[in-house]
């Protein structure tokens, strides 16, 4: 999410609540002769408040569940999410008097500490990273639509080329994808989204051959190379140079064509770094809330 | 008694008989001579694919009580009436009400969020991003029904055909109908209305009697008019004519063409008019008008040279007759002068003093005098003057002016720029002679054009470049047609498709929209309906099943063949066609059915925005909401 001045009420009550948290937690450290203790009053208090700061902002997933439910909106659950996951930090740590105590506290406060710092790691990412993929991806389409995407931009490489060279027996794959793709369309010629393909070329024009080298060495091998990654594509300068008029339009498509293959691999990079931390992120917060429980339990019991 | 009390009477919605051909053929109205008819008529009514028998509710007969509100000006319908038995009353208000949808209405946890999610959004032009957030199911100012002088009420009697601009253009209706006693009405869908238009027995009179009335309201809906009398409207509706792209003097959408003589005055009813001239490097837009929108101005301003200054003489008028100055004007005693004093002003130099005219400007010039010249009462040896300036020597005084504009009776000037169809139009031609006429009996009416004419002139002609840049996105990728749009930021989108996922949860697993699409500057235009104030889709469907029903949102009722017609047409593949299970009791292969968005119909908002959790998603006017600054 976004930091912007949307959140200045939530920051101006984060800083006064904690400002009020921390002066009476100075006060109470003051007045307790033995120093604070998470079992005395001041700081079961301080931990009901901080847990149930957490408890709110780790039901943002439970929210997500049920995303038409009118609980309010998903903009409000994701800034209670950060605003009082961050405001849980103070009172865990007042609740804790910023000791950590046995084997189990040790390990809730190793969590919390994770899953807060991974929060913030996610939530720096979000300020720069969507605008990083806006600016260098402008041929984005959809993540879970990249490996169709490129399926696609192999199919219509090879039907550039072969357009040109003819049919090529190493492109099976592509040959099989657009005879699929002719039959879908056979089955529902009403549909607007028809595209008509060139046919193969009957036979190879005789300065056609670097133009078969290339796409057979380094185009087909760059635009189906899996797990697509970022790097530049295949270097077309000294084909666009010896190119005919007849074919030097088709080189420049298939230029594109590698151009959107690699911001697909740039795509796919990116996307990454947004979501992955999310990996770390949920499961530790998950672990926390049962060892928290866990820990209530024990704590109020014995 | 108001439309939600007569949809509590009946649960499965408005009350009425759903009525097969051979109901229709037993009323005259729908009597064809034509095959084609019989034919059309039939495929209104064919069977939903799947079901047994006839499904399809393309007309439905009505009971109405006196009182009973058939609808309100300003409500979307799709759905033409034809008044069998008893008496209607149509009015026009003066501004129609907001049509809010059932269900938007905000709910108690909402508080939180009015208190804390308050949004920074960088406006244009102060409130224009409060303005672009267009509330779901309030009167698009886009099709804006205020009318200052609305006319009388009409009687509608049995055999009158009503609701028919609403149910081709899909505005919102432009009147509010209350059955003055009971009364019996067919209610049909566009897909039946177009089969008597083109094929039935009534079409020229349906066809006559729409042209007539579209005239007639949209000179009154119009400001300009509102000084002229009953008779003076009448004449001028009597000069007018209604031309869509169909009409002869349309072609290939062009109204008329840059240099053409400017002999008409346009108004338009409905559509996008665009306006633009043809240079060097490619096509420059000057804007584009919706409806209520006038133009064709040139034949009504001056030409764009300035009228020449003229020279007035207010203390002696009769001795010296109102002059047009040229490129010099001398002012003096000699014969040779063109402003000639009496021989007996001694105190008047021979050679005076001189107006003379450089690179368009005038300049006065003292020759020396004796007794100086005085410019606005000042003594000056030259200066440069301009209408309204007055000028002294010795005891005569003279004032400057503006030759007057050259009337209507001139030759037409020629257009500035071409004015052509973006979309279906319906345009208001008023023969400019006649215009002219009425305006000489009228000054108050010539004012008014002039001013408006001018104001249009300031609005499009003399746009920055920055607003031109952003014109031609809006026009390229057809946000100007967008009346609802889901943006999507993409410097706060996460891509986490939340957003599409609970549109699937809202529509039974299946998503409405797609979050690809153009992008414009940061903001990416994602391919669901943008409610299109001219929306192709509903054009032609055989069964009607596409529609707008009481609110801006269009509906894909459950009667859809599968067909594809609607889904080809949207320019934006905005709709979807999905399989539907087969029925139990049919056989063969499950059928296709189209999905639109639907703007959540039946929740308080659109789910795609509640749920984004990032405040990525937004829905605007877009014309309203983006501005150049957008651009980058």
């Amino acid at each position: 999410m976004l930091i912007n001045s949307d959140h200045t009420p939530w920051l101006a009550a984060t800083v006064i609540v904690t400002s009020a948290a921390t002066a009476s937690y100075i006060y109470y450290v003051e007045v307790t002769p033995y120093g604070p203790s998470g079992g005395s009053w001041p700081g079961i208090a301080y931990g009901i408040i901080g847990t149930s700061f957490m408890v709110i902002a780790g039901l943002l997933a439970a929210r997500k569940k049920v995303r038409t439910w009118r609980l309010g909106s998903a903009q409000l659950w994701m800034k209670m999410h950060l605003w009082l996951g961050l405001l849980a930090v103070p009172f865990i740590l007042f609740h804790s008097g910023f000791r950590l105590g046995g084997p189990l506290t040790l390990t809730l406060m190793v969590l919390f500490t994770v899953v807060t710092l991974s929060g913030i790691f996610g939530l720096v990412l979000q300020q720069f990273l969507p605008t990083m993929m806006t600016a260098r991806v402008p041929l984005e389409t959809l993540r879970s639509q990249i490996d169709h995407v490129a399926a696609g931009l192999s199919a219509d490489a090879y039907e550039l080329v072969a357009s040109v060279v003819g049919p090529l027996a190493e492109a099976s794959e592509e040959q099989a994808r657009l005879a699929a793709e002719e039959e879908v369309q056979k089955a529902r010629p009403a549909n607007w989204k028809q595209i008509a393909r060139q046919r193969p070329a009957a036979t190879q024009p005789p300065d056609a051959g670097p133009l078969r080298e290339l796409y057979l060495t380094e185009v087909r091998p760059y635009l189906n190379r899996r797990p697509l990654d970022s790097r530049p594509g295949p270097d077309f300068r000294q084909l666009m140079i010896i190119a005919s008029d007849e074919w030097r339009g088709k080189v420049e498509k298939l230029v594109r064509i590698c151009e959107e293959s690699r911001q697909l691999g740039v795509q796919l990079r990116l996307h990454a770094w947004l979501h992955h931390w999310l990996f770390v992120h949920a499961p530790l917060s998950f672990t926390l809330f049962v060892l928290t429980a866990f820990h209530v339990v024990l704590a109020l019991r014995y | 008694m108001v439309r939600q009390e007569l949809v509590a009477r009946h649960p499965d919605g408005l009350p009425g008989k759903w009525l097969t051909p051979e109901d229709l053929a037993e009323l005259d109205f729908f009597k064809g001579t034509k095959r084609a008819f019989k034919i059309k008529t039939a495929t209104n009514f064919a069977p939903t694919a799947g079901k047994p028998e006839p499904g399809i509710k393309a007309a439905v007969r009505r009971e109405y009580q006196k009182g009973d509100v058939l609808f309100h000006a300003g409500d979307y319908g799709s759905t033409a009436f034809l008044l069998l038995e008893g008496t209607a009353l149509a009015t026009i208000p003066e501004r129609a009400q907001a049509v809010p949808v059932a269900g938007r209405t905000p709910r108690s946890l909402d508080f939180l969020g009015r208190m804390f999610g308050r949004r920074a959004r960088p406006t244009s032009g102060g409130d224009a991003a409060a303005a672009g957030r267009l509330g779901i199911g309030e009167v698009s100012a886009y099709a804006s029904l205020a009318c200052e002088a609305p006319p009388p009420e009409q009687l509608l009697r049995p055999g009158d055909v009503f609701g028919v601009d609403s149910c081709i253009n899909f505005y919102p209706r432009e009147a509010t109908v209350v059955a003055a006693e009971r009364c019996v009405v067919v209610e049909m869908l566009r897909s039946v209305l177009d089969t008597v238009r083109d094929a039935g027995s009534a079409s020229e009179q349906v066809n006559s009697r729409y042209r007539t009335a579209a005239i007639r309201w949209q000179l009154r809906q119009s400001g300009l008019f509102r000084s002229l009398s009953e008779e003076q409207l009448e004449r001028l509706a009597l000069a007018s004519e209604l031309l869509t792209n169909d009409s002869e003097a349309v072609r290939d959408d062009a109204i008329y063409g840059e240099g053409q003589p400017a002999d008409a005055f346009f108004l338009v009813r409905s559509g996008t008019v665009k306006l633009s001239q043809v240079k060097a490097g490619g096509e420059l837009i000057f804007g584009y008008l919706g409806r209520g929108s006038a133009f064709g101005f040139e034949n009504l301003l001056p030409s764009r040279e300035t009228p020449p200054l003229r020279l007035r003489c207010l203390s002696h008028p009769t001795l010296f007759p109102e002059l047009d100055l040229g490129a010099r004007t001398t002012f003096g005693r000699a014969a040779s002068c063109e402003v000639i004093f009496p021989r007996g002003e001694t105190g008047i130099g021979r050679k005076h003093c001189k107006i003379e005219e450089r690179d368009g400007e005038f300049y006065l010039t003292d020759l020396e005098s004796v007794n100086s010249t005085l410019l606005n009462g000042e003594r000056i040896q030259q200066a440069a003057i301009t209408a309204g300036d007055r000028i002294t020597v010795v005891d005569y005084l003279f004032e400057l002016t503006r030759a007057p504009r050259p009337t209507a009776a001139a030759a037409a000037p020629p257009r500035f720029a071409s004015a052509r169809a973006l979309d279906n139009v319906e345009i208001v031609r008023i023969d400019a002679a006649s215009l002219a006429s009425l305006a000489q009996e009228n000054p108050r009416l010539l004012e008014v054009l002039t001013e408006v004419g001018q104001q249009l002139e300031a609005a499009i002609y003399q746009r920055t470049s920055a607003q031109r840049s952003l014109d031609s996105e809006l026009v390229g990728l057809n946000l100007y047609n967008s009346q609802n749009t889901l943006l999507i930021d993409l410097d706060r989108c996460t891509r986490c498709d939340e957003c599409v996922k609970a549109c699937s949860d809202a529509h039974g697993g299946v998503a409405r929209f797609t979050r690809d699409g153009p992008r414009f500057g940061r903001y990416l235009v994602t391919m669901a309906c943008r409610s299109c104030t001219d929306p192709k889709c509903m054009i032609g469907c055989p069964v009607g099943s596409i529609r707008r029903r009481g609110s801006l949102e269009i509906q894909i009722e459950d009667w859809c063949i599968g067909c594809e017609r609607c889904a080809n047409q949207c320019p934006f593949g905005n709709i979807n066609m999905v399989e539907r299970p087969a029925l139990a009791a049919a056989a063969g292969p499950p059928s296709m059915q189209a999905t639109v968005c639907d703007l959540c119909a039946g929740y308080d908002r659109p789910n795609c925005v509640y749920a984004c959790p990032h405040d990525a998603a937004i829905r605007v006017n877009p014309s309203a909401f983006l501005s150049a600054a957008d651009l980058g």
